[in-house]
């Protein structure tokens, strides 16, 4: 049924949409203008090792994620043994942490004259470098490692999942065809969870071709830090929406795997749900090795830097509490609250757009406001500088024509730019919400009210409203969280001076200092773990329908 | 020799009641007892619950007995002792969602058993073929081979099933509820193809399943479950018409009840009157309280003419009248709900039968003759057996 919204709230809805588009345009128009001298010398001498690099550490962080999160998604979807229901949400946590503060952490442990490696010379009697070969941490190898522990729980839940949604009469059916239960799992458990297991390495490839903070710190040149070195080092606008683009065509490749695998998924899994799920009895070495194999992730990805992070704040309380941390966090919290609210709104907007108004065009607006949550965040601060640099200019210019002062660098130099960055970057996690919370509200409602004598808007404000509330408000607080830890787009758009909690943990980390920040960085990693509370919860609710 | 044979076998779900000794009230089955012989399809009907699907599991090696014994072609395979794995059981299973593997084409869902690197039967890929082939050619499917169970209907789905099952020449087919997921319209047609297909193979089959309709159209012999073990087995029309309980008879289908006691080697009083047998009744039982049930077929009715108060020459018997209170029109037959006062009290009655009686008239109540079905108080059935009665209600 189609309602006839007014005309501010359809054209509304488009210009907002191309608002939060206008990047992605913007950087592909740049990248494509005629090339600079910068990008060519880089093209010519340094460009394919960024390109190597960062190719190798999608696929390394790919490989060693699967390894990792894979036997441990089979062990919780089908074996039984001791705290399970506590791993089963222990194993999220390591979203959680920034990779930033892991690698601190870790090269903290194994460098030269960290424990690990004190306690080997201990050991043996070694006294200096030349003495022993020990894998050096601060590597692409080091950053490889640090990325697949803190992002393998994409891959695992997606799997878990898929491990659960299957038939047990398929895998009995393998077996009655003469399968061992070895054989079984190759030949059918994980070739049907492999398009999930596809989602799961595509999303854990966006983020290892984003990620800033780890591989600066490790000083492993990738397309991520060269977007940084042209930018701010060079303040080269076009170099950088090149290789930006380069990276955006990476995230493309990524995203049409992605979306590809889960069209095949919802092929592969039709559970009639009828059956129980009896789990299976582990005995002897092989329900050590699930019990450990578990537990090291844990470990490894959270409990050990948590423990270590609340060391350092008691040790070093009196140093790191100070009332530049006040400014930081009310700094981080005033941004990420009203990109919050805006993008909550945005969301509201198009998504009633979408619902009410039943033409093939429709659905467009909310797709394109969401594009930018795809964009790395560095490609995304690129893509929003150019379009508020040409506002600042154009206005200023304005200014000088009508005889007045010029203003400066309004949108571009100041907090509005991080707003905008933030709205433009998390709005696909309000439209999500709002969406998912929209489509469970039963169309005939729709008709219910309007032939009670609704007009549409108060139809949205007596019905929809009230009713989608609860989604909008986990779309806020996700929105709010997401602010709360981005790093990349900040780094690159925030004012002078201007520091929010997540800069400065990574400012301590690239001072290696990391000692005094541990209440900050403690505050993001309680941050990060509001989403995946609400993430359990609602996992939970689904295993228990 | 049997294809299976289940020898007392008991099983538990709980955990802690399988390690540790088993009380009753922990077993899901206990003391079932099953042959099926070579090429014999059994049905194996019950209400969901009653452990059905547990006895196919200890069947296909997925549960360890807590006693008793499983034999496939006289080779023990499960005890309390020993399960021997699913794979090398050589059982075939059909399940109620099919079970095919989704990443793979029709093709490679039936050669799936046939492939691999498992052992002794490596055919060649020409084999392979030639195999796949013929059974697409059996369930009637050929040319399908490439297709992706995704693209196919619900009932060439388990046709499919049927050709992977069949494929790897199982000694027993294990059906699992086959035919719940398909439409009603084509599933009588279903039913009897693949029993045609599975003759044709002479294979033994076991089909579970809670429709009597389908268990009947489907198998030889029933083998009726409930309370964890099995209460009868036979043909369908004797369970039908002369099953073992009152669980059973209800099981099978709608009865009427009425309170009896023996006459003589032929005949029980009811409150309706005498009843007449036309087999030799238990007479030892005469004189203690029994249930007489009757069918809804094995009672006729005759209009009464009010006017004359005279009865037709049908009935000659001293049947009181009834009033029937409902009529149904069922396609084969009608069902008539009918009322009836007589010395003793109330009784409400079911019959069907072919010819509409005019509504809401009084009718003249006839048992027709028959082989009858009585109860004790315990709800066995009375009839003297040639055996006796060993599996008798704890």
């Amino acid at each position: 049924m189609n309602h006839n919204l007014p005309t501010y709230w359809r054209a509304g809805s488009w210009l907002l949409a191309l608002l939060l588009f206008s990047p992605v345009i913007a950087l592909v128009l740049e990248a494509l203008a005629p090339a600079g001298e910068l990008f060519d010398h880089l093209w010519d001498t340094v460009l394919t090792t960024y390109i190597v690099n960062s190719v190798l550490l999608i696929l390394g962080v790919g490989g060693l994620g699967a390894v990792l999160a894979i036997p441990a998604a089979w062990v919780m979807a089908n074996a039984r043994i001791p705290a399970r229901d506590q791993l089963q949400w222990l194993l999220v946590l390591p979203l959680a942490m920034p990779s930033y503060v892991i690698a601190y952490i870790y090269t903290d442990l194994l460098e030269f004259a960290g424990p690990v490696q004190r306690f080997l010379r201990a050991l043996t009697g070694w006294t200096s470098a030349a003495d022993y070969s020990f894998p050096e941490i601060r590597s692409l190898g080091g950053a490889i490692i640090v990325l697949a522990l803190v992002l393998y729980p994409y891959l695992y839940l997606l799997a878990r999942t898929a491990f659960l949604e299957q038939s047990k009469s398929q895998t009995l059916a393998s077996r009655l065809l003469g399968c061992s239960p070895l054989h079984s799992f190759f030949r059918v458990t994980l070739p049907m969870a492999r398009p999930a297991i596809i989602t799961g390495l595509a999303l854990m490839g966006m983020e290892a071709l984003g990620d800033f903070a780890t591989v600066s710190y490790f000083s492993v040149p990738t397309l991520t830090t060269a977007v940084y070195d042209t930018w701010l080092g060079y303040g080269s606008l076009n170099a950088a929406a090149k290789i930006s683009a380069m990276m955006l065509l990476v995230v493309m490749l990524l995203i049409s795997m992605e979306k590809y695998s889960r069209r095949k998924q919802q092929l592969y899994q039709k559970n009639t749900g009828q059956e129980q799920r009896e789990l299976i009895e582990l005995s002897g070495w092989s329900k050590w090795l699930a019990i450990g194999w578990c537990w090291m992730l844990v470990i490894l990805g959270f409990l050990l830097p948590s423990l270590v992070l609340v060391e350092y704040l008691i040790a070093y309380f009196d140093e790191s509490w100070s009332s530049a941390l006040f400014e930081y966090g009310i700094n981080s919290l005033v941004v990420s609250g009203s990109a919050a609210a805006i993008a909550c709104f945005i969301a509201l907007f198009l998504g009633v757009y979408q619902r009410l108004q039943r033409t093939s065009f429709s659905r467009i607006p909310a797709r394109l406001a969401s594009t930018g949550y795809a964009l790395p965040g560095n490609v995304l601060a690129i893509g929003v500088l150019i379009p508020l640099t040409l506002s600042d200019n154009l206005l200023n210019e304005l200014l000088i024509h009508w005889h007045q002062s010029p203003i400066g660098l309004i949108f571009s130099g100041s907090a509005i730019t991080l707003v905008f960055a933030y709205v433009v970057r998390f709005s696909a996690v309000a439209v999500g919400s709002v969406e998912s919370s929209l489509g469970r509200v039963s169309p005939s409602l729709d008709m219910a009210s309007r032939t009670l004598g609704c007009s549409p808007q108060e139809m949205v404000k007596r019905v929809h409203l009230p009713l989608i509330r609860k989604g909008m408000l986990a779309g806020l607080l996700l929105v709010f969280i997401e602010g709360m830890k981005e790093l990349p787009a900040t780094l690159l758009l925030r004012p002078f001076n201007f520091e929010t909690l997540a800069t400065r943990v990574f400012q301590y980390v690239s001072d290696e200092q990391l000692e005094y920040a541990a209440p900050a960085a403690l505050v993001l990693v309680l941050v990060g773990l509001v989403p995946l509370i609400m993430l359990n919860r609602s996992l939970e609710r689904q295993e228990q329908q | 020799m049997s294809a299976l044979n289940i020898t007392e076998l008991a099983c538990a779900y709980d955990r802690s009641a399988r390690k540790s000794s088993a009380t009753a009230d922990h077993l899901v089955l206990s003391g079932v007892n099953l042959a099926i012989e070579d090429g014999e399809i059994v049905c194996l009907l019950g209400r969901s619950g009653c452990g059905k699907s547990t006895l196919l599991k200890a069947i296909a090696g997925l549960i360890q007995p807590v006693s008793g014994t499983i034999e496939l072609h006289g080779r023990e395979v499960s005890s309390a002792a020993r399960v021997m794995p699913p794979e090398q059981r050589g059982i075939g299973m059909i399940f109620q969602d099919y079970a095919l593997f989704p990443h793979l084409t029709v093709f490679d869902n039936i050669s799936f058993g046939l492939k691999g690197a498992f052992g002794q039967n490596k055919q060649t890929s020409e084999q392979v073929r030639q195999r796949v082939q013929d059974m697409l050619q059996l369930v009637n499917l050929y040319g399908l081979d490439q297709r992706y169970p995704h693209e196919l209907s619900g009932g060439q789905q388990q046709r499919v099933a049927i050709a992977r099952a069949l494929a790897n020449e199982p000694s027993i087919l294990l059906l699992d509820e086959p035919f719940s997921n398909i439409d009603s319209q084509v599933r009588q047609h279903l039913v009897r193809e693949i029993r045609d297909i599975l003759k044709q193979q002479k294979v033994a089959g076991l089909f579970v399943t809670h429709s009597r309709e389908e268990g009947f159209a489907f198998a030889d012999t029933i083998a009726v479950m409930g309370q964890g073990r099995i209460m009868q087995q036979g043909t369908a029309f004797d369970i039908y018409h002369s099953p073992d309980n009152r669980f059973i008879a209800d099981f099978m289908g709608a009865g009427n009840v009425l309170p009896a006691t023996i006459e003589d080697e032929f005949h029980v009083s009811t409150p309706l009157g005498v009843v007449a047998s036309t087999q030799p009744l238990s007479v030892e039982k005469a004189g203690t309280s029994l249930e007489l049930f009757i069918r809804p077929q094995m009672v006729a009715l005759s209009a009464v003419d009010k006017s004359e108060g005279s009865l037709t020459q049908a009935s000659t018997d001293t049947f009181p009248q009834a009033t029937i209170t409902r009529q149904q029109f069922m396609g084969k037959s009608i069902r008539s709900e009918i009322h009836l006062d007589c010395c003793q009290g109330s009784y409400q009655l079911v019959a069907e039968h072919a010819n509409p009686v005019a509504g809401n008239a009084n009718v003249q109540l006839n048992i027709i003759p028959h082989d009858l079905v009585l109860f004790d108080a315990d709800g066995l059935n009375a009839r003297q057996k040639e055996e006796p009665h060993h599996d008798a209600q704890t």
